[in-house]
């Protein structure tokens, strides 16, 4: 198998992960580290990209990528603790205050 | 430097100024607003030296922005602190819509929907008490999911093309894996149009969020996905056409039905609403070349009528339709008319288009789902008419709370509305041409 | 005067203005500002029939992105002619409201409502192509849902509202569906006949079934008839002008102004003729049963609305539009006088509370007797009977006379309803005089107001066959060469409305006469009832899936682009 497959094949797994790890975690951490392995995974996929065809345009993606996971990353948690913070174990599926 | 590079560059520096500066000098809400409006104004100008279509979707956007800054000082009593912050993310909020609406390539595209759904993030979080808090935590949730996937999208269509520009039919047919990257970008930029499946997050942050910021989020996401999927859909060609025009019926039937369960909420009945009319412009996307620019003309006449719905509804989260004064009842009530395609108002035009291009380019079931959505649409629009006409002449011991710091706003947005009722043809030049 | 004529709509907007702003003030001057639009309306509207001429106003480019995207309104003879109808009705209507809502609270906000519903009538009838005429269309609409659900404090007004609304958005589809789907350059509605127009989807027969629904929408018939009698929770005015004279008979106005469609849809037009049969016959026994004195005449008016219907289905639009133009007069009659009794007796609407009171009201006694009499098609003197009979003789003549003959046998089920409505309330000995209250100030302008009425029932019918046809644009007039002054099926016809008449009061004035036992208020009928609980049962149904939990959501999201990207990728190969 070639490496190129296998980089994508890896890239799939991953998201794979992530994917299941967001819809299983209900720690609003463990949600937001789940999908940070799902973006980290499409940066994986870019990076293969830019590896194949050798276009420097893709690597500035990548670069962009991990600037947008963090900015994410960061009103995420920050929206997380100001949500949960009078919880002694957080869990998102008690906040369901708006349905229907 | 072209206009909207301008255009874009004004409102980042109008935000930076609003942040640091302003909020330093004054802490009013009425000073911050209005010291952000000359960025808006500005900026509009310099859309208008833009090419059609674009025009129509920086003079709208920054339209919606300069509206949201003036229903700002309601804000107050939610956040004190925050109203300059509130004002720096409207406009940055702004030039992440104008960014994502003229990308000609998906790296741009994903750089503009993130300032744009960040920005709407934290809009939606500054409103007052958990609820808002909820609905923002879950929007950024599923919106980095899908932000996830659009990446995964991007990654295969560059493995599979070799370049980051929208991609047309022929690469499209190459190569299968671009084929599978370009769905996935389209559903990446679907979940800001709020399309279902995408649509659970949009739902809550629309209803939760403070009015007038709440509709600062649905008009200019609406308005910028519908640009950007229409330069997409027009590169791509029908492969990507089909399956839009499906998720846009079947995002219409959703929409519909959810709203007529929300008799006695009238916010969730508005946020069930704006999913409708995405699935009306998802559908005008998918009906072919016309389709895209009658897709940018509906989300335009969109966001005139949202931001004036939300121009009466200001202030507190859930507010006694007895208690808003006349002007703020009057406007409430043409932005309902207008949200149920009622002739003359510009959402009567802006479906009659749809449905025009749907008929041509779709076939007959998707207009017929369409006008069945459109005309249908008026028994949860017009439900809570009656009331509100009758508390016009309010009782003595109601006590009218008009707040007249928002009739600045409430003008304009009247304005907008009553000229695009009158003259549709000038939005319509704006995004077509002569 | 034609082309002051075809900018008539806006003539009550500054009524709208003036009293919307509370101009002139006090409660019992509220509304003189209104006063002014329908008169004007009416004299413009009558000095250009009389002169005749057609005048269109075109702004081309308004809708760029239509196929037909110019403003076009036409003013000709017979829009002419049905805004002498509105103007007439309406002034006659305006001054009654000063006299029914003069103690109301909201009666500056009910002459508001008029002035849009008549702006938006007067647009309708003005329209020239099918995108303004959607203006005018759904603009009446709405004044209806917002007069129909007016008093907010009586249960079941909105409910009602609501059912007029629905039924409204079915015919409001059609016409959308319609204005989207003609070919490039055909929103002219004179125009629709022509073979450019009709190349499109489905050809001419299509088209006209689009327009067929539309007007069955708007008039009440087929299956769409529901709302009409749960109208009738609004105020008796707007019963008398929108439900009775005017708003309902646009669905007749349409078919009669795109007749030269209709005679290239030979089958539409004979389902347009077999529902407006099977109403008539529908709503004239549905009447027979009413606990409500409203909605009895309600389903009278769904009965004579399904005659004009048969008469444009048969070919001869004239003949709809003559009993549409009488028809106006003696039904705003019928629905007018009842309201002075129901005002009389405080606002009671059920026969049974009504019995006999009506003969303390003279005005309405005789205004309700000749309204019954030019119902019946009583000939010669009244207006009725030229009319109906038009109808009868040109479906008898035409080409499938089973019509004629069907509508001929049901004027006895008329002379039956309207015969026991006058024995009930007006003949009946009263059940408790002590329950009328009168006050003469406000009886005065609603007496008054009955005298147009009465003598347009009465002399209306000479108008029609001596006048109209000379002033109606040939096409329209057309297998009409004249009306006959009176014939065997005139006679038959007025003989069997006054056995009827006579046979059904005779029936309730009997000393031990248990009467109808019902349903008095306006709840959906039961079929209507079932549809409303399932939509709403699916919308609950869509409501729930959002559960708020936000795994749940992110797996839809997943599942969902899984989806998409199987189906594209693999079916769409």
């Amino acid at each position: 198998m070639s490496s190129e497959v296998l980089v994508l094949g890896t890239s799939a797994v991953l998201f794979a992960i992530g994917g299941a790890g967001a819809l299983m975690h209900r720690h609003p951490v463990a949600l937001l580290m789940a999908i940070e392995v799902m973006l980290n995974a499409a940066n994986l996929l870019i990076v293969l990209g830019a590896r194949v065809h050798g276009g420097a345009d893709a690597e500035a993606a990548a670069l962009v990528v991990l600037v947008l996971s963090a900015a994410e990353a960061v009103i995420g948690l920050a929206l997380a603790l100001a949500l949960f913070r009078r919880r002694a174990i957080p869990d998102v599926d008690d906040a369901v205050e708006l349905r229907g | 430097m072209t206009p909207t590079y301008w255009a874009v560059v004004i409102l980042v520096f109008g935000a930076v100024v609003l942040l640091l500066v302003v909020s330093l000098l004054s802490t009013h809400p009425r000073v911050v607003a209005y010291a952000g409006l000359p960025f808006a104004v500005i900026s509009a100008g310099f859309g208008l030296q833009t090419p059609q279509p674009l025009a129509l979707a920086i003079v709208a956007l920054c339209g919606v922005c300069a509206i949201a800054l003036l229903l700002i000082p309601v804000l107050e009593p939610a956040v004190p602190q925050h109203v300059a912050e509130a004002a720096a993310l409207l406009l940055l909020g702004t030039a992440g819509a104008i960014g994502l609406a003229q990308a000609t390539d998906l790296l741009q595209a994903v750089v503009g929907l993130e300032t744009l759904a960040l920005s709407a993030v934290i809009l939606v979080a500054l409103g007052a008490g958990d609820r808002s808090l909820e609905a923002a935590f879950k929007y950024i949730v599923l919106g980095a999911i899908s932000l996830a996937s659009l990446l995964y999208g991007l990654g295969l269509v560059y493995l599979g093309g070799g370049s980051l520009a929208f991609p047309t039919a022929a690469q499209i047919a190459a190569s299968p894996l671009v084929l599978a990257g370009i769905v996935l970008v389209g559903l990446g930029i679907a979940f800001e149009l709020a399309l279902v499946p995408l649509h659970w997050g949009a739902l809550d942050a629309y209803t939760a969020a403070a009015p007038g910021l709440a509709g600062f989020v649905m008009s200019a996401s609406k308005l910028a996905a519908a640009f950007a999927l229409g330069r997409i859909v027009l590169a791509a060609g029908a492969s990507l056409g089909q399956v839009l025009i499906w998720i846009g019926c079947i995002t219409i039937v959703w929409g519909t039905f959810g709203a007529i369960a929300q008799a006695r909420d009238l916010r969730r009945m508005l946020a069930y609403s704006a999913i409708t009319h995405a699935g009306f412009i998802g559908l005008a996307l998918g009906s072919g070349p016309a389709g895209a620019v009658t897709a940018g003309f509906y989300a335009a006449a969109y966001a005139s009528m949202a931001m004036l719905v939300f121009a009466g509804l200001a202030g507190p989260w859930s507010v006694d339709l007895r208690t808003i004064g006349r002007w703020r009842a009057l406007a409430l009530g043409l932005g309902l008319f207008s949200l149920a395609g009622i002739p003359p108002t510009p959402g009567f035009w802006a479906k009659l288009a749809v449905l025009v291009v749907a008929w041509q380019a779709a076939g007959w079931l998707p207009t017929l789902i369409a006008v069945a959505g459109g005309v249908f649409s008026v028994l949860y629009y017009l439900r809570p008419l009656p009331d509100l006409f009758a508390a016009l002449r309010a009782e003595p011991s109601v006590a009218v709370d008009s707040r007249p710091v928002l009739l600045p706003g409430v003008v304009l947005a009247t304005l907008a509305v009553v000229v695009m009722s009158i003259f549709p043809g000038i939005a319509w030049y704006l995004v077509r041409g002569a | 005067m034609m082309p002051l004529l075809a900018w008539a709509w806006v003539f009550t907007l500054p009524g709208l203005l003036l009293t919307g702003l509370g101009v002139p003030t006090g409660q019992r001057r509220a509304g003189y500002a209104s006063l002014l639009g329908p008169p004007v309306l009416l004299v413009v509207a009558l000095i250009a029939l009389a002169q005749g001429g057609s005048y269109s106003v075109t702004f081309d480019g308004w809708l760029p992105f239509l196929p037909d995207g110019a403003y076009r309104a036409l003013a000709d003879p017979l829009s002419a002619l049905l805004l002498v109808i509105l103007g007439a009705v309406a002034t006659v209507v305006y001054v009654y409201s000063l006299g029914y809502m003069a103690d109301d609270p909201g009666k500056r906000r009910f002459f508001v409502y008029l002035d849009l519903f008549v702006a938006a009538m007067g647009l309708l009838v003005l329209a020239g192509n099918l995108a303004v005429l959607l203006i005018g269309w759904t603009g009446v609409g709405i004044s209806s849902f917002l007069l129909i659900s007016f008093w907010r404090d009586r249960p079941g007004t909105l409910g009602a509202g609501l059912q007029a609304l629905a039924a409204n958005a079915v015919g409001d589809g059609a016409l959308l569906l319609a204005a989207s789907i003609v070919p490039t350059g055909c929103g002219a509605l004179v125009n629709l006949g022509t073979s450019q127009c009709t190349a499109g989807f489905g050809g001419a027969e299509f088209l006209a079934l689009l327009l067929f629904v539309a007007a069955a929408a708007k008039s009440a018939q087929g299956p769409l008839y529901f709302w009409l009698p749960n109208a009738m929770a609004g105020p008796t005015p707007i019963s008398a002008l929108i439900h009775a004279a005017t708003m309902v008979a646009a669905g007749v106005y349409l078919l009669v102004r795109t007749h030269a469609l209709l005679t290239l849809a030979p089958q539409v037009s004979l389902w347009i003729a077999a529902i407006g049969v099977a109403t008539a016959i529908g709503a004239s026994v549905a009447s027979l049963f009413q606990a409500n004195f409203k909605k009895g005449i309600a389903y009278s008016t769904v009965a004579q609305l399904g005659y004009m219907f048969a008469g444009v289905g048969v070919g001869v639009p004239f003949a709809g539009l003559f009993h549409l133009f009488t028809h106006a007069s003696f039904k705003a009659l019928l629905f007018l006088a009842a309201g002075v009794v129901i005002h009389g007796a405080g606002g009671r609407e059920g026969l049974a509370d009504l019995r006999g009171l009506g003969r303390f009201f003279a005005f309405s006694r005789w205004g309700f007797l000749i309204g019954s009499l030019a119902l019946i098609g009583t000939p010669l003197i009244t207006a009725g009977g030229f009319s109906k009979d038009a109808i009868v003789d040109a479906a008898i003549n035409s080409s499938t006379p089973i019509v004629g003959w069907l509508l001929l046998a049901a004027v006895i089920l008329t002379g039956g309803y309207i015969g026991r409505l006058f024995a009930i309330v007006y003949m009946a000995p009263a059940v408790d005089p002590h329950t009328v209250h009168h006050d003469p100030g406000a009886e005065r302008p609603m007496n008054w107001s009955l005298v147009p009425l009465m003598v347009g029932s009465l002399v209306l019918g000479w108008v029609g066959i001596l006048w109209l046809p000379s002033v109606l644009p040939e096409a329209i007039v057309g297998p009409v060469a004249t009306v006959p002054i009176l014939n065997i099926t005139g006679a038959l016809a007025f003989v069997l409305g006054a056995i009827g008449f006579l046979g059904v009061a005779w029936y309730v004035l009997r000393p031990q006469a248990a009467l109808a036992r019902g349903e008095t208020s306006y709840r959906p009928d039961g079929w209507v009832r079932a549809i409303a609980v399932g939509g709403y049962a699916v919308s609950d149904a869509f409501s729930r899936v959002q559960s708020g939990l936000v795994a749940r959501y992110a797996f839809g999201s997943l599942i969902g682009v899984a989806v998409v990207l199987l189906v594209r990728v693999v079916a769409f190969r």
